[in-house]
């Protein structure tokens, strides 16, 4: 079975998208959300195979929403949308799908097979998050949980990250969120104008930094202006100091 | 901007100087072949000496005007008072015309007197005379033909810039027919036409009729009509139905508007921008309920009307989009200083869009 997620703020558009997948008998809907953060919990809850994502939607676009995804486990994604053609043109070429409303039967249909072409192939996945994050400001901001919701943060609020087991500990000024994001993958996202790696499991915001001292072995510490101090080993280093001009 | 229109000028005028180059050195080759048989027939005279006379007539000639390109002091010519041009551009003869007797004369007296020839000349009272005539005509047709390169470009930017303009006109135009055609909306709206007939078809008919009286009223009203109020509260009220069709429990729409005020004549479409405004910020961009509430009443001699949605700021809307900016626009020549729109914040965290405008205006 192909497990899908429909996203769309409006009900009828849904119900139409319901309709027609429920005649498959190979495909299965496991939740359908009405909002950005909604598909958020949906696609992280139930890790579909595919998602058929609006674009316009209250408090994160689908765009933002893709571009947020860790790219090595994200769902097919198919974009629905009115009016972004420009937006999701970009898409054609990295193998995703899209449909612009209205659409009929037919153009569903060839869209289902796509989509079942596409599951055999994994990597088209991370291309299609990819190609989200290049054409939203993923970089700029960062979905996070908080409690029962989510939320955007500014990355610019982010003094550092650490990786720990399958968890990204992600530290602003007042508090820390969890991510169950690969620290790869978040950097590739974040972009590299703003965060370096320091260490296998940790990456700072270069802005947030104060101070470097040379510890033993090549390895230094460094100091944030929140007062943490970490460590950048010398695997690390000379990026950091080529980034810093030093 | 750099347009292949303004390359097309450039090219043009560097023929042009080309042109004006090869006409330039024929000129002082003829000058030469005329100094030549003068100085045949005088005896005691060496070949090279009428050339002297006229390279040095020549230098003195290529100098001044490699000077006066250069320097540019007469500036850009003013198409539209070219005298004022040939006026500043005859200020320097006074001076020029000396300079360029002494360099010339200096230069043919200095070069003779190296060849250990003597340099024969008539006497300097009528040999001024002619020189000064000889050089202000020269000067004179000269600045002609710099008008003519000059303006030649000038007029041809000029057109360039209308070029431009007319189509940033004609884009700005496109710009505003297609915001008031709203797309979103427009392919929304199928969108939803085409989910309801598959389970209701009368409803689907509905909505298609709703939408059709939407686009043939948004169609045919022009800048200057004006609506009584009811007429411009039922067309809000199509645009309202259809997009509870799209967001069903997501609005709850209220309408309170004095019996007094149904009459008043209003600018067509006035209002269904600042309602799409609502609809965008307060509904669109939040996924729990919201509230719409439409006011209209008279105080004393205007008509005010208010759209107040909840849950939107006015940081994340455009001040200016296409649709207030037009509204804007309109009620400015209809009614001058004594209409206003505004839109402002309130405490609870909504938007207000409170306009006004005469009552008595028809």
């Amino acid at each position: 079975m192909i497990t899908v997620v429909i996203v769309d703020d409006e009900a009828p558009a849904r119900a139409k998208l319901r309709r027609w997948l429920e005649e498959q008998s190979d495909i299965d809907i496991v939740a359908e959300a009405a909002d950005g953060p909604g598909a958020a919990r949906a696609i992280a809850t139930h890790a579909p195979d595919f998602v058929l994502l609006d674009i316009q939607m209250p408090g994160i676009s689908g765009l933002e929403l893709a571009a947020q995804l860790e790219s090595g486990a994200a769902p097919v994604i198919v974009f629905v949308t009115a009016f972004d053609e420009h937006a999701v043109r970009a898409f054609d070429l990295n193998a995703v799908d899209y449909l612009l409303k209205p659409y009929d039967q037919e153009r569903f249909l060839r869209m289902l097979e796509r989509v079942r072409a596409r599951l055999k192939n994994r990597e088209d996945r991370s291309r299609a998050v990819a190609t989200a994050r290049s054409r939203s400001t993923a970089s700029e901001r960062l979905l996070v949980p908080e409690g029962e919701s989510l939320h955007m943060i500014d990355s610019s609020s982010i003094l550092w990250i650490e990786a720990d087991d399958n968890y990204l500990r992600v530290h602003t000024a007042a508090r820390h969120y969890l991510l169950r994001r690969t620290l790869r993958d978040l950097l590739l996202q974040l972009g590299e104008q703003r965060f370096v790696q320091i260490h296998k499991s940790t990456a700072v915001n270069i802005a947030e930094i104060r101070s470097l001292d040379p510890l033993f072995k090549g390895d230094y510490e460094i100091q944030l202006r929140s007062g943490e101090r970490l460590r950048l080993s010398r695997r690390y280093r000379q990026a950091l100091f080529d980034r810093t001009g030093r | 901007m750099v347009g292949p229109e303004s390359r097309r000028v450039r090219r043009i005028t560097q023929t042009l100087l080309v042109v004006l180059g090869a006409i330039w050195a024929l000129l002082w080759t003829l000058m030469s072949l005329i100094e030549n048989p003068r100085y045949l027939h005088d005896p005691g005279e060496s070949s090279w000496q009428p050339w002297v006379v006229a390279a040095t007539s020549a230098a003195t000639a290529i100098g001044w005007l490699t000077f006066w390109i250069f320097s540019d002091q007469t500036g850009r010519i003013s198409l539209a008072s070219p005298l004022n041009w040939f006026l500043r551009s005859l200020k320097p003869l006074p001076v020029l015309v000396p300079a360029c007797i002494v360099v010339v004369y200096g230069l043919r007296h200095a070069v003779f007197a190296l060849a250990g020839a003597d340099y024969w000349h008539i006497e300097w009272t009528p040999l001024l005379r002619y020189e000064a005539i000889k050089i202000s005509l020269f000067y004179v047709l000269w600045l002609g033909l710099a008008f003519g390169v000059r303006t030649f470009s000038g007029w041809q930017e000029q057109a360039e810039r209308l070029l431009g303009l007319q189509k940033a006109l004609a884009e700005a135009q496109l710009a505003q027919l297609r915001a008031q055609l709203r797309p979103h909306f427009l392919f929304n709206t199928l969108n939803t036409i085409s989910s309801l007939m598959q389970v209701d078809v009368n409803r689907a008919d509905r909505l298609l009729a709703r939408l059709g009286d939407l686009l043939r009223a948004s169609l045919s009203v022009s800048e200057r009509d004006t609506v009584p109020l009811n007429e411009e509260l039922d067309f809000l009220r199509l645009y309202a139905d259809i997009m509870r069709e799209r967001f069903e429990e997501r609005v709850v729409l209220r309408w309170d508007i004095a019996d007094d005020a149904l009459g008043v004549h209003v600018p067509a479409m006035i209002l269904q921008p600042l309602v799409e405004n609502a609809y965008r910020y307060g509904v669109e961009a939040n996924s729990d309920a919201q509230s719409i509430t439409i006011r209209a009443w008279c105080d004393r001699g205007a008509l005010i009307v208010t759209i107040h949605n909840t849950s939107s700021t006015l940081a994340g809307q455009g001040h200016d989009g296409v649709g207030l900016r037009n509204c804007r626009e309109r009620l400015l020549r209809l009614y001058g200083e004594s209409a206003a729109l505004t839109l402002t914040e309130d405490a609870a965290g909504g938007v207000l869009a409170s306009l006004s405008m005469p009552r008595a205006a028809q």
